[in-house]
């Protein structure tokens, strides 16, 4: 007799394709694809298949009540020279500064950022490192600004965006997102 | 004895008063009754203020800005007057480098009454929808830098088109972005 075994996972991982191109839908399949295989405790989801394009609002009430403890917004874009921008969400710089709040305070969509800004830059950073040690081209640091994809999100959040010539042309770019993402998954398990 | 003296006196006085009156009728001869005062309505004579303005650079991994200085004429000393200006001068700048569309022009400059919030109004809208969110941040950015050169340093800024804030699928900008900016 079998008895199914199933194993709860004990955290979350999110990966929002963005809305600019179906593009970005097949990128963070595959990468879901081998992130799952690598990290057996943790679920990864995603907020869109190919068909669906809902707006701001809409994936960070989604992404808010999943909870995760990750949100990895991934787009590509148009751009004469391959390059990686790395983004996190702040309305002023002293968003930075600890915030603390229960949970039973309300939070309105727009300063719904700050309670994780600090965490969320520092988890951007080491993803942007991580990309540099696989030679990767990317911008000197993390821009911090009023960056529309991650608006609302409560979570540690942190955006990518792959410039490319041709939007269908991310394959070359596949593996070494993915391991950056082992790094920073990994380093983000070890500090939780 | 007094008697005598008294109308020849009154004579005289009356002529003079009347010679004087004549003069007077005929403009020979001008009385400013109100005593003319030295004070001097106060105008603030046209200022020329160089100034730089920032645009980013083509490079794709570094936020570098190309410089150019340009001059501007000031009539007043009102901060709308100075944003508007200044602003002006960045519009045909960042056309000239191809960086903006040409249809894109600054439809007004407010700034609130607590003097915090400066508005910024647009005919179009300049972030173009096709490229990508660090192309339209570093834009915004070369404006920021470019307005702190004015009193406006320490304001929230809103970019409006049409006197609706701009709407962009990476940037938002429905909420103030101070004039300080985000870059280090």
């Amino acid at each position: 007799m079998l008895f199914p075994l199933y194993i709860i996972p004990q955290s979350t991982v999110l990966i929002h394709p963005g809305n600019e191109t179906d593009e970005a839908v097949y990128l963070c399949q595959e990468l879901i694809h081998g992130l799952a295989k690598y990290f057996h405790s943790i679920q990864f989801l995603t907020t869109r298949t190919s068909q669906e394009h809902p707006n701001t609002q809409a994936t960070a009430t989604f992404a808010n009540r999943i909870n995760p403890e990750l949100y990895i917004s991934i787009h590509l874009t148009q751009a004469s020279a391959p390059c990686f921008h790395i983004y996190t969400y702040l309305q002023n710089k002293t968003d930075l500064w600890r915030h603390t709040s229960s949970s039973l305070d309300f939070i309105p969509l727009n300063k719904a950022h700050m309670h994780h800004a600090k965490n969320s830059l520092d988890t951007a950073s080491l993803f942007l490192e991580s990309l540099k040690t696989e030679s990767l081209p990317c911008t000197d640091s993390v821009c911090s600004f009023p960056f529309k994809p991650l608006a609302g999100i409560q979570c540690v959040s942190f955006a990518v965006e792959l410039g490319i010539p041709e939007l269908s042309k991310w394959h070359p770019y596949k593996e070494q997102i993915h391991n950056a993402l082992i790094k920073v998954i990994m380093a983000y398990q070890e500090s939780a | 004895m007094k008697n005598r003296l008294f109308y020849p006196i009154l004579c005289t006085t009356t002529f003079v008063i009347g010679c004087i009156f004549f003069c007077m009728y005929h403009e020979w001869l001008i009385v400013f009754w109100n005593k003319p005062t030295l004070t001097l309505s106060y105008q603030a004579l046209p200022t020329k203020k160089t100034i730089l303005l920032y645009l980013p650079k083509s490079t794709d991994t570094t936020t570098e800005w190309k410089k150019e200085k340009a001059e501007i004429v000031l009539d007043d000393s009102a901060l709308t007057t100075e944003a508007n200006a200044i602003l002006q001068k960045w519009i045909s700048y960042a056309q000239e480098q191809h960086c903006l569309p040409m249809n894109v022009q600054i439809d007004s400059v407010c700034i609130s009454p607590s003097h915090n919030e400066l508005y910024i109004n647009f005919t179009h809208n300049p972030l173009n929808k096709i490229k990508s969110a660090y192309d339209k941040y570093c834009l915004i950015e070369s404006l920021l830098l470019t307005l702190r050169q004015t009193d406006a340093r320490t304001c929230n800024l809103y970019l409006l088109t049409k006197h609706q804030p701009i709407l962009d699928s990476h940037i938002d900008l429905s909420a103030a972005w101070p004039v300080q900016g985000f870059s280090p």
